[in-house]
């Protein structure tokens, strides 16, 4: 059942087939997953988080790389998951295990889409990033949520990528010339965009809906059921600021619309987009050696 | 500013402004609402490329950055290619970059979102302001750009994804 995108039937057949074909999908380890479970829920602690964790081994072995790295220069090496939990924090620490997870499929090539490899990690960690800086300037809630929302928010293109290798200039042309924006082009083509099919994905990985949503209606936040706009809005806005700053930028480019009433539900004047792109590229600067460290492991 | 062999190949990250000598290739990757602000010396083969992110610096902020702002980054390019060795009376300039989103949606009120817009703006006026040559630019659209200097030659090449990769100019 997959209630966020409200599908027919038929259309529900279809988006299966489309993601079916496709040879090597993208999975989210069950451990990855249990710790966006936990950590949703208010009565969390570190032990909670490292039982998780240390059911994958290898996901294990990446967090304690990555937190004895140079990044975070701790004065001891830490050995154990729930030593890195508590001193890099419960949050830290889900937004590092859903990054090391993402990395192995988000550094791929997309041909379909143009992005080399790495592209796709840096474009997510961007949006990340830019989402949770948003949310944190606004004070809501979803300040985590935001962040790995922000990441996945486009694995819907890993997907597409594979119909579209080879078609995707005549797409873009095609576009421009009936003024469609390349996610209708998407729907044009293949009856779903890159935002349905990455909600599609979340849902199959028993991703929590407030993710779900948020991946569903980055590129269109005012469509959002209400309780979910507010992050949808934070991930919209993100989305954009990446694209100005053409951080993993693919051949589609631009080609999207802006919706410039994210910005008001946030409370966020237009007049002040300078400083906040200022302010966001200063954010990603700082964590950029983070993600070229998680991309490596 | 450095001497270079011909393989070296200097990324210009954003805000960041580099000069380079004899040979190389400066590249500014994934310009989207960006500029890459690109200024030679021919004669002495001095190349200079800024990566400017927004048009005007804040009065309420200190400059740490001069290359992030058109209006800072193009006097601190012109110093960086004057203590290189560069005549500035021979300086040529070409631009590129400056793209916007394709669509501002239903009930659009503000321009200052075409960020891409007003930093091309920004940047012809702050080289019109010191009287600079500017022999190209390539500017706007909805496509990300990388722009390739080769101090060598002169030769400016743009990559616009999904589209290829053609000659913007030779600043010789």
């Amino acid at each position: 059942m997959h209630a966020v995108l409200n599908l027919t039937p038929e259309q529900d057949v279809k988006l299966g087939q489309i993601i079916a074909k496709v040879q090597d999908l993208p999975s989210m380890p069950a451990a990855a997953t249990r710790v966006l479970q936990i950590t949703g829920s208010a009565d969390t602690n570190a032990q909670m988080i490292a039982d998780a964790i240390v059911l994958d081994q290898a996901l294990a072995a990446k967090v304690l790389k990555i937190a004895n790295s140079a990044f975070y220069g701790l004065s001891r090496s830490v050995t154990m998951v729930k030593e890195a939990v508590v001193v890099l924090g419960i949050s830290h620490v889900r937004n590092l295990v859903i990054t090391a997870s993402a990395a192995p499929w988000m550094r791929r090539a997309l041909p379909g889409y143009d992005l080399e490899p790495k592209q796709l990690l840096l474009h997510g960690s961007a949006v990340a990033i830019g989402a949770r800086m948003i949310a944190k300037s606004r004070r809501l809630t979803v300040a985590d949520d935001a962040f790995v929302a922000g990441l996945l928010a486009d694995i819907g293109k890993i997907v597409l990528s594979e119909y579209f290798d080879g078609k995707l200039a005549t797409m873009i042309s095609l576009g421009a010339q009936a003024g469609m924006t390349f996610d209708q082009v998407e729907t044009k083509v293949m009856g779903f965009d890159h935002a349905c099919v990455g909600a599609r994905l979340a849902e199959d990985w028993n991703l929590p809906a407030t993710l779900v949503h948020a991946i569903r209606y980055h590129h269109a936040p005012s469509e959002a059921p209400e309780a979910y706009r507010p992050l949808c809005d934070c991930i919209h806005l993100a989305d954009y600021l990446t694209m100005l700053c053409g951080f993993g930028m693919g051949g589609d480019g631009m080609f999207y619309e802006v919706d410039e009433a994210a910005f008001e539900r946030l409370g966020i004047n237009a007049n002040d987009l300078d400083h906040i792109v200022d302010e966001f590229v200063t954010a990603y600067q700082h964590q950029e050696a983070l993600f070229e460290e998680i991309s490596q492991s | 500013m450095s001497s270079a062999s011909t393989s070296t190949r200097l990324m210009v990250n954003m805000a960041e402004i580099h000069v380079l000598t004899g040979a190389g290739q400066l590249v500014g990757l994934g310009l989207g609402s960006c500029i890459g602000l690109a200024a030679y010396d021919g004669s002495k083969k001095i190349a200079g490329l800024a990566h400017i992110v927004l048009p005007e610096a804040f009065v309420d902020r200190a400059v740490t950055e001069p290359g992030k702002f058109a209006d800072t980054a193009l006097p601190e390019l012109i110093r960086k290619m004057e203590l290189a060795g560069a005549s500035r009376a021979s300086l040529k300039f070409a631009y590129c970059g400056g793209a916007n989103v394709f669509k501002f949606g239903p009930g659009k009120t503000n321009d200052v979102l075409e960020v891409g817009r007003r930093n091309a703006d920004a940047v012809k006026a702050v080289l019109s302001k010191f009287s600079c040559r500017v022999v190209a630019h390539d500017v706007g659209g909805n496509s990300g750009r990388t722009m390739t200097f080769d101090v060598a030659t002169g030769l400016i090449q743009v990559k616009v994804l999904s589209v290829g990769q053609e000659d913007l100019c030779t600043l010789s």
